[in-house]
C-alpha cells in the first residue's frame, strides 16, 4: 500500500507533445435545458478544445452537472446542438458516444472485481480476451493499482475506487473524459495529491478532460481553462490566470481570490486609469483592456475588486493608492497572516489583507494605526 | 431517415412490451374477478347456469334466516382469531426484536417453520390432540381435572377457533416483527437519552410505531380465517359450520355456482372493508403526523 | 432494545408457551411416528421405522409429491419471470398506469384464497380451459406473484441509477446492461423469491382444491387421506414434512433476511 506513489503516474517519458489547443473537439451551441418548468441552463455556448483540461465551475444548482450529463448523453437538451468534431450528437445514445465519465460516487459495479470493472467497457464492445487483458493491466498500472485486479470495490479505499473509475474510463481511450466532482469524497490531503496526479495524467495521455467541480482552488490548480456557471448561465470563461486577475463580474471576484469589494462611483479618467470615489477616498484603478469601464459615464456605481495579497503595509511611493486606518483583527494562519483594517473614512468598509507571516510578525497588533497601499494595476473596476 | 425508422421500431417495441405486461394481470386477474362478479348476478335453472342478470342471489342471502347470522358469526370468529393472535404475537414479537445474533435467527426460524409447515398436517395433528379420545382429554383425565372426555374440544366452533388461532398465529406475528425491526435503533436511544424510562419509551415510541404492523398482521389473519373452508370442515363437525364452508359447498354438493359467487362477493366485500381500514390505520400511523 | 430482566423473562416464558402450543401437536405426532398404538394407548416397546416403511409403500403419496414438484417448479419459473418483467416495467417503463398495474398484481394476495380460487374456477369453465396441473400452476403463480414481484422490485429500487448510466457510458447497450448489471443485482433476490414461491406453492391447499382437475398435489392427497380417517403412517409423514419444512425455513430466512 505505502509503496504506491500516486504523484508520479507511470511517467516513463516526460516528453510532451505540444498541445493542439486550438482545434475544437466538442462545441455546445445555444444549449437550453429545463426540468419540469424549471430552466436549468440558459443558452450555453461552450467550446472544448482538443487536448485541453477544461473545468466547469459552479455552486450547487448552477447547472454544471447538467452540462456534463448532456455531453455524456444521459439527458437531452431542450434546445441547442452538441457538436462533436462538427457532427451533432444530440440523438446519439450514451453508449455510442466517444466520451466516458468518471462518476461522482464512482458507480463501480459492486459485483465485479477491479479488473472486471475496468474490462467492462471493452467486453461490451466485444474485445477479444487476449487484447483485453494487457489493456486492462496497462490501465491499472497507469492509475497505480497494479496487483489490485482481484479485489472488489468494497475492499478498496475511497482514493483507490476513484482510480478504478478513472482506469475504467481510460482503458476505452475516449476522446473526452468527463469527471463529475471526482475528488469530492476524498479528504483534503488526498485531494491535493489526486489533483496533481490527474493533471499529470492528462498531460501525459493528451486526452481532453472536462471536470465539473464547485471547488475553485481545484479548478485553478488543474485547469487550462475554467468556465464559471452561475444560475445556468456562463459567467466567465478563461484561463485560471485571467479569472484570478481579471474577474469580469462581482460573482467571479467573490469566487476567486477572496477579493475585497469596495463600493464607489466612477470619477474622471486619465491615461489607462480611472478614478473611483469611495468612502475611503479617491482611488486610482487601471482600465487596461477594459474599454467598457473607460467609456462608462462618470457617476456610475461600481465595485473595485482588490485581492488581499495585493495590499502592502507601510507602502512606498510607487503605490498609487494609499489609505490609513486601524487594525481590527490579526489572524495567524501558518505561512499567511490575515489582517483586517478599518480605514479611517466614516463609512468605509473594513479591508482584508493577506501578508506573509514573516512580514506580519513585525509587531502588528489590534488597535494599532496602520497605513496600506496598492498599485492601480492590482485592482479592477467591476461594472456588474 | 434512420431516426424515423428508429422511432417506428421503438413504437413497435413499446406496443409489444405493453401488451406483454398487461395481458397476464388483465387476463388472469381482472377478467376472472369480473366474471366471478357477473356470476353472482346469474341464476340457476334446473341445474343449468342461466346467463341472465338478476339480484335473486343477493335477495336470497339477505332474506334467508340462516345466511346473515351465519355470516356475522363467522366474521366474529375471524375477528376473534385476529385479536387473540395479535395479543399473543405482541410479546413474542418484542422478544424476537430484543434478541441478537444467533438467538434471534434461531427463534425466527422456529416461528417461520409453523408458517411453512403443511397446512393439512398441522390441522390434522391439532385434531389428534383435541379429539374426544385425543391426548388433551387423556392428559386432563390423567391429571384429574375431568373425569370423562369432554366433547367441548372437537367438532364445534371452539375447535375451529382454537385451530385457526394456532395455524394463523405466524401470519400476525411476522408483519408485526418486521415493523418492529424497521424502527430505527437511534429512535429508541434518543428516547432513553431524553430520560424516557423503559416503559415510557415502549408506550410513546415502540407501541405507536409498531401497532400498525400488528393491525396489518391481524387483518391478514382475519382475511384468511374468514375465507377458510378446510379447517372448519376438518375440526368443526356439524355445528362448526362457517361461512367459508357454505360458500365452498355451493361449488360442490349444492352445485349452485351463481349463489356461491354471490356469497363469495359478500365475503370479499367484508375482506376489502377490513383491509381498507387496516391500510388506513397503517398509513395514519406510519407517516408523519 | 433491552428489557429489564423481569420483563425479559416474562417474554421468554410467554414465547415458550406459544412455542409449546405451536409445536405440541406436531411433537406428539413425531414421537408417535416411531411406535404402534391402539386408540390412545401406545405400545412403547414397538419403537421402529415400520410406519415410514408403510408410508413409502403408499403410491398415492409418491405420485402426489411428483405433481407437487411439477407445480412448484412451474410456479417458481413463471412467477420469477413475470415478477422480474413486471418489476422492470414498474421501475423503468415510465408508464403512468404502473400504479394500477401494481395494484392488480397484488390483489390475489390480499383476497382470501377462496375468492381467487373461485374466480379462476369460473373463468376456466367459461373460457373452456380444462382443469389440470397447468391451471394449478396459474392459480399458484397469481397467489405468489405479489410477493415475488415485491421482493424483486425492492431490490431493483435499491440499484443506483448511476450504475446503469455507467454501463451505458462504457458503451454497453441496453441488453448488455441488463445481462451484466441488472441480472447479477437481481439474482439473489430472485433466488430468495423463488424459494419463497416454491414453499408457498408446495403447501397451497385452498386454491388448489378449487382449480385442480383429477391430479392431486401433496396437500390434496393429504386432505383425502385425512378425511378417510386416521392411519398411523400419517405421523411418519408429519415427521418427514416437518423436517423438510425446517430445512426450507432456514433457507428462506437466510435468503430473505438482508445481510448485515
Amino acid at each position: 500500500m505505502g509503496a504506491i506513489d500516486i504523484t508520479a503516474p507511470a511517467a516513463a517519458n516526460q516528453r510532451q507533445a505540444p498541445l493542439s489547443m486550438s482545434r475544437p473537439l466538442l462545441v455546445l451551441e445555444g444549449i437550453e435545458k429545463g426540468f419540469g418548468g424549471a430552466q436549468v441552463l440558459h443558452g450555453i455556448d461552450l467550446t472544448i478544445n482538443d487536448g485541453e483540461f477544461l473545468t466547469v465551475l459552479g455552486a450547487s444548482g448552477s447547472g454544471k452537472t447538467t452540462v456534463l450529463r448532456l455531453i455524456g448523453g444521459f439527458t437531452e437538451p431542450s434546445a441547442g446542438r452538441i457538436l462533436f468534431e462538427g457532427a451533432d450528437i444530440v440523438s446519439v445514445p450514451a453508449y455510442r458516444r466517444p466520451v466516458n465519465t468518471v462518476f461522482q460516487d464512482y458507480a463501480l459495479f459492486p459485483h465485479l472485481t477491479v479488473a472486471g470493472n475496468v474490462a467492462y467497457g471493452l467486453e461490451a464492445r466485444g474485445t477479444a480476451r487476449d487484447v483485453l487483458r494487457p489493456k486492462v493491466a496497462e490501465a491499472l498500472e497507469r492509475v497505480a493499482l497494479k496487483g489490485f485486479d482481484a479485489r472488489y470495490p468494497s475492499q478498496l479505499s475511497g482514493g483507490q475506487r476513484q482510480r478504478v473509475a478513472l482506469a475504467r474510463a481510460l482503458v476505452l481511450e475516449p476522446r473526452l473524459i468527463l469527471l463529475d466532482e471526482p475528488l469530492g469524497a476524498l479528504d483534503a490531503a488526498l485531494r491535493r495529491q489526486m489533483q496533481v496526479f490527474l493533471k499529470q495524467l492528462q498531460r501525459e495521455i493528451r486526452t481532453t478532460f472536462l471536470l465539473v467541480t464547485h471547488d475553485q482552488e481545484e479548478a485553478i490548480v488543474m485547469s487550462d481553462r475554467i468556465c464559471v456557471l452561475d444560475a445556468g448561465r456562463i459567467a466567465q470563461i478563461g484561463t485560471p490566470h485571467e479569472l484570478y486577475y481579471r474577474p469580469a463580474s462581482e460573482y467571479i471576484a467573490r469566487f476567486f481570490g477572496d477579493n475585497n469589494l469596495i463600493e464607489g462611483r466612477l470619477g474622471p479618467s486619465a491615461a489607462a486609469v480611472r478614478f473611483v470615489e469611495t468612502a475611503a477616498g479617491r482611488l486610482m484603478v487601471s482600465t487596461k483592456d477594459q474599454s467598457d469601464v473607460a467609456e462608462a459615464p462618470t457617476g456610475t456605481p461600481v465595485k473595485i475588486a482588490l485581492r488581499p495579497e495585493a495590499i502592502q503595509v507601510a507602502p512606498g511611493s510607487e503605490f498609487e493608492n494609499h489609505l490609513s486606518g486601524t487594525i481590527r483583527d490579526v489572524t495567524f494562519a501558518g505561512a499567511i497572516s490575515q489582517i483586517v483594517i478599518q480605514p479611517s473614512g466614516e463609512t468605509a468598509r473594513p479591508l482584508t489583507i493577506k501578508l506573509a507571516s514573516r512580514a506580519a510578525g513585525l509587531g502588528l497588533s489590534r488597535g494599532q494605526p496602520i497605513s496600506a497601499g496598492w498599485r492601480s494595476a492590482d485592482c479592477r473596476i467591476l461594472l456588474r | 431517415m434512420q431516426t424515423v425508422k428508429h422511432r417506428w421500431k421503438d413504437r413497435l417495441q413499446r406496443v409489444l412490451i405493453t401488451t406483454l405486461v398487461w395481458t397476464p394481470p388483465i387476463g388472469l386477474i381482472v377478467l376472472p374477478l369480473a366474471g366471478f362478479l357477473a356470476y353472482s348476478f346469474f341464476a340457476l335453472d334446473n341445474g343449468e347456469i342461466v346467463h341472465r342478470f338478476t339480484f335473486g342471489n343477493y335477495i336470497r342471502f339477505f332474506s334467508d334466516a340462516v345466511f346473515v347470522p351465519q355470516f356475522l358469526r363467522t366474521c366474529l370468529l375471524a375477528a376473534g382469531v385476529g385479536v387473540i393472535t395479535l395479543l399473543a404475537a405482541y410479546p413474542v414479537a418484542l422478544l424476537l426484536w430484543s434478541l441478537e445474533g444467533r438467538a434471534k435467527h434461531l427463534m425466527l426460524v422456529l416461528f417461520v417453520i409453523p408458517l411453512l409447515m403443511s397446512y393439512i398436517l398441522k390441522i390434522f395433528s391439532i385434531r389428534a390432540i383435541l379429539g374426544g379420545r385425543g391426548y388433551l382429554n387423556t392428559l386432563l383425565m390423567a391429571a384429574g381435572v375431568i373425569t370423562e372426555p369432554t366433547p367441548f374440544l372437537l367438532f364445534n366452533l371452539t375447535a375451529v377457533f382454537l385451530t385457526l388461532s394456532i395455524i394463523l398465529f405466524p401470519f400476525t406475528l411476522l408483519p408485526l416483527f418486521v415493523t418492529l425491526e424497521r424502527i430505527p435503533k437511534a429512535l429508541i436511544q434518543a428516547s432513553s437519552d431524553l430520560g424516557g424510562a423503559g416503559w415510557l419509551t415502549f408506550r410513546r415510541v415502540v407501541l405507536p410505531l409498531s401497532w400498525p404492523g400488528g393491525v396489518i398482521g391481524a387483518s391478514f389473519t382475519f382475511v384468511l380465517a374468514l375465507g377458510d373452508f378446510v379447517t372448519p370442515q376438518m375440526v368443526g363437525g356439524p355445528t362448526g359450520l362457517t361461512f367459508g364452508r357454505i360458500v365452498y359447498s355451493q361449488f360442490g354438493l349444492a352445485y349452485n355456482w351463481p349463489f356461491g359467487s354471490a356469497l363469495a362477493v359478500i365475503l370479499m366485500a367484508a375482506v376489502l372493508a377490513v383491509l381498507a381500514l387496516a391500510a388506513r390505520i397503517g398509513r395514519s400511523q406510519g407517516g408523519p403526523p | 432494545m433491552t428489557f429489564p430482566w423481569p420483563v425479559a423473562w416474562a417474554l421468554r416464558a410467554f414465547a415458550g408457551l406459544v412455542l409449546v402450543i405451536l409445536y405440541g401437536p406436531l411433537a406428539v405426532a413425531v414421537v408417535l411416528s416411531f411406535f404402534d398404538q391402539t386408540g390412545t394407548s401406545v405400545d412403547w416397546s414397538s419403537f421402529g421405522l415400520q410406519w415410514y416403511a408403510k408410508l413409502f409403500a403408499n403410491r398415492g403419496i409418491g405420485e402426489a409429491l411428483v405433481n407437487t414438484f411439477i407445480v412448484g417448479a412451474g410456479t417458481v419459473v413463471t412467477s420469477v419471470v413475470l415478477g422480474t418483467v413486471f418489476a422492470l416495467y414498474f421501475q423503468y417503463g415510465g408508464s403512468p398506469w404502473r400504479g394500477l398495474h401494481r395494484a392488480i398484481i397484488v390483489t390475489p394476495f390480499l383476497l382470501p384464497p377462496i375468492v381467487t380460487g373461485l374466480s379462476l374456477l369460473i373463468f376456466f369453465r367459461e373460457v373452456g380451459v380444462p382443469r389440470s396441473l397447468l391451471t394449478v400452476v396459474i392459480g399458484h403463480t397469481l397467489l405468489v406473484l405479489a410477493l415475488v414481484y415485491r421482493t424483486i422490485l425492492q431490490r431493483l429500487q435499491s440499484l443506483s441509477p448511476q450504475l446503469i448510466e455507467a454501463s451505458y457510458d462504457l458503451g454497453a447497450t441496453r441488453a448488455y446492461t441488463f445481462r451484466r448489471v441488472l441480472l447479477p443485482h437481481l439474482a439473489s433476490a430472485a433466488v430468495a423469491a423463488g424459494v419463497l414461491a416454491f414453499a408457498l406453492s408446495f403447501d397451497e391447499t385452498l386454491i388448489t382444491l378449487l382449480v385442480t382437475g383429477s391430479d392431486n398435489t401433496l396437500p390434496l392427497r393429504l386432505w383425502a387421506m385425512v378425511r378417510t380417517g386416521f392411519t398411523p403412517d400419517m405421523n411418519a409423514l408429519i415427521t418427514l414434512i416437518l423436517a423438510a419444512t425446517a430445512a426450507l425455513s432456514v433457507a428462506v430466512i437466510s435468503l430473505v433476511r438482508p445481510q448485515p
